[in-house]
């Protein structure tokens, strides 16, 4: 008995059925909670694809819907919209391919790109029209910049700025653009993050406009 | 002489101000100096981190008899990390803004020395009523520190309380409060702050005493 | 180069423009215990970095092994013992906080024995913080990060290992610097309800706001690394 009670299973015991009730516990919540966990992590991009692509003004006022790849923009006033939102294969961190569902044509894509800001990494989701050939809007998902200087590039003043613009040249912003027809205006004090925000939306759109142009015209016509 | 034990109530009262894990124990700084740039992260805070310790302090005071002295740390901090765990999922299931606004502060309530110690001193030698109240009233000594910081940076800082805007937009604000060097000030002038008024109080009850003798 | 000019800008971010004291705040309870004597300070700091490499190296291999989701190892006993598995169904991601504290607390116990074994000077010289760091949040937290980035698939050993170690960098330079200021306030007059941590919260905050003159250095070198 006296043998038992000093062997390491007589003094760890208790760690042991702890480790094995505490391991039942966590079982019991990641099952029950990760899908939910899931669906937030997928919700934060796809609630934004809609603004990006269809633009700001139609989301005054609307609720958006999401099911699996189904976005569903209930504006304030006229029809709901239903998006399909499927993800592509890319080089970027995400693409994805935005359609209406009932006439089935495609609507435009949505990529995400992120480098280095001012203080930390900054990581966007750019809109593209369908032929790639403009941007349809720019929201910031992750940035830790300056409070009050750089996390200007949040804010909605900021990034109407690229809403619109072609593609065809990279985006140049401040000094540098005394030249170009679509200057990006710099934030005050803040150059260095707007210029990392043209950079991302630059590296971005030339990555994602070759994959697209590679792409079979066949998959353009999928509902 | 045998210590009497604490009643639940003593306990209670002794985690709010004399025991006060931050102003008087300077216990669990790094969620007070990180998550205080607002309330509302402020608060969700001292919401995980009740839960963690009021949990904790319960199971390891139901236990308490079975403990080898050798494994006790052990214990503690299974038990800790495994309701961190719990509370760090569930906030991201169902807050998950303000689970990604709180980010790495979250798991590191495990390294809060502030539980552990509740743990060592008291929930491991009494019963759980005792154990309950004591994290309780911890709990709420904590809320009371991470809601006058926040309190102190969200209005200096921000204009607001509680995401309420209290002074008008145009009014200046000084940033400094909400970026990390403002914390450390605020945190080092309230503190400075308590010990004067700790002083005084304690000048004060001794005046009578001292024009009598 | 790309990954030198990627090392080059975690280790000065760690080190320097988000140094883990004055911009996370983690790792203050030594900040403020340990840090009255600049030699004490600068053996608290090494001891610190030491710890928090293996600690980094260890947490690394588990989370790329076996916590993150889709992991090679549980996923393959899983699959050998379920043939119909899903490929990557596996995902253990809920246990890596109890892994990791547990790797820390084991690295610490590594840590101390070796050191008392091969280094018995420095084992007098620092082995008395040793048990101390198990609940330094610096060591979990830079954990945490690569875990995040290990996670997303942007990070590798190398890049974890250059944070961890460049973290501990950081850390020893704050406390060394706040110790060496320390030693200096103990001449001065502090007013009496100021004295002792209220004062250290202050010039910490100072110093803090020092340290933010190095934030946008990293876009500079990048600049300068990428023309």
């Amino acid at each position: 008995m006296s043998r038992l009670r000093d062997s390491y299973l007589g003094q760890g015991w208790l760690i042991l059925l702890l480790a094995g009730a505490f391991g039942a516990l966590l079982a019991a919540v990641h099952l029950k909670l990760s899908p939910r966990i899931e669906d937030n992590i997928q919700a934060e991009i796809t609630r934004e694809i809609p603004g990006l692509l269809l633009g700001a003004e139609v989301l005054e006022g609307a609720s958006i819907k999401i099911e699996g790849d189904l976005v569903t923009v209930e504006p304030a006033v006229g029809e709901p919209r239903v998006l399909t939102i499927v993800e592509q294969p890319s080089e970027a961190s995400a693409l994805y391919r935005v359609a209406e569902r009932d006439p089935g044509h495609l609507l435009g894509w949505v990529a995400r790109g992120q480098d280095h800001g001012y203080a930390d990494v900054i990581e966007l989701l750019v809109g593209l029209t369908a032929d790639t050939g403009r941007i349809t809007g720019i929201y910031v998902l992750n940035q830790k910049e300056t409070p009050a200087l750089g996390d200007g590039i949040v804010r909605s003043d900021f990034r109407r700025h690229f809403v619109g613009i072609p593609t065809d040249r990279p985006l140049v912003v401040g000094a540098d653009a005394a030249q170009s027809r679509y200057p990006i205006q710099a934030l005050t004090g803040a150059t260095v993050s707007s210029r990392s925000v043209c950079k991302i939306v630059n590296d971005t759109v030339a990555l994602v406009k070759v994959e697209i142009a590679e792409e079979p015209e066949g998959s353009n016509a999928r509902p | 002489m045998p210590v009497p034990e604490p009643t639940p109530l003593e306990r209670f009262l002794n985690g709010i101000l004399p025991e006060n894990p931050v102003y008087r124990q300077l216990l669990g700084l790094c969620p007070t100096l990180a998550v205080t740039a607002a309330m509302k992260p402020a608060m969700t805070m001292v919401g995980a981190t009740a839960f963690v310790l009021i949990c904790a302090n319960l199971i390891t005071s139901l236990i308490r008899h079975l403990l080898k002295p050798h494994l006790r740390i052990l214990v503690f901090t299974l038990t800790i990390a495994t309701f961190v765990t719990i509370a760090d999922r569930t906030l991201a299931a169902f807050a998950y803004p303000m689970s990604k606004l709180l980010g790495p502060y979250v798991p590191l309530i495990i390294v809060n020395c502030m539980i552990i110690s509740r743990c060592e001193v008291c929930s491991s030698k009494q019963s759980p009523k005792t154990a309950l109240a004591d994290a309780v009233g911890v709990s709420l000594g904590f809320l009371l520190a991470l809601a006058s910081v926040a309190t102190v940076r969200e209005i200096l800082g921000n204009g607001s309380w509680f995401g309420i805007q209290l002074v008008p937009e145009s009014f200046p604000t000084l940033i400094l409060m909400i970026l990390p060097p403002g914390a450390f000030l605020a945190l080092g002038s309230l503190l400075g702050l308590a010990t004067w008024l700790g002083h005084r109080r304690k000048a004060r009850a001794s005046e009578p005493h001292a024009g009598s003798a | 180069m790309e990954l030198f000019a990627d090392l080059l800008l975690i280790a000065i971010g760690a080190a320097l423009v988000n140094n883990f004291v004055l911009t996370y705040f983690v790792g203050l309870c030594p900040f403020l215990g340990v840090s009255r004597r600049l030699d004490t300070a600068f053996g608290m700091g090494c001891a610190v970095t030491f710890v928090i490499s293996v600690a980094a190296l260890l947490s690394w291999t588990m989370t790329e092994f076996v916590l993150r989701p889709g992991a090679p190892l549980p996923n393959w006993v899983w699959s050998s013992l379920n043939p119909a598995a899903e490929a990557g169904a596996v995902d253990l991601s809920v246990l890596s906080y109890i892994v990791y504290i547990f790797v820390i607390a084991s690295s610490v116990q590594l840590v101390e024995m070796y050191v008392r074994k091969f280094f018995p000077p420095l084992y007098k010289s620092f082995g008395v913080f040793l048990p101390l760091i198990t609940t330094n949040c610096a060591i979990l937290f830079a954990c945490l990060e690569i875990m995040k980035h290990v996670v997303a698939r942007d990070w590798g050993l190398a890049e974890s290992l250059t944070l961890a170690i460049f973290g501990g960098v950081g850390f020893t330079i704050a406390i060394v610097l706040m110790a060496g200021i320390r030693e200096e306030l103990e001449l001065c007059e502090v007013p009496e309800s100021l004295r002792g941590a209220a004062i250290t919260m202050i010039v910490a905050g100072i110093l803090a706001l020092a340290f933010m003159g190095f934030s946008g250095i990293g876009a500079n070198v990048e600049k300068l690394l990428n023309p």
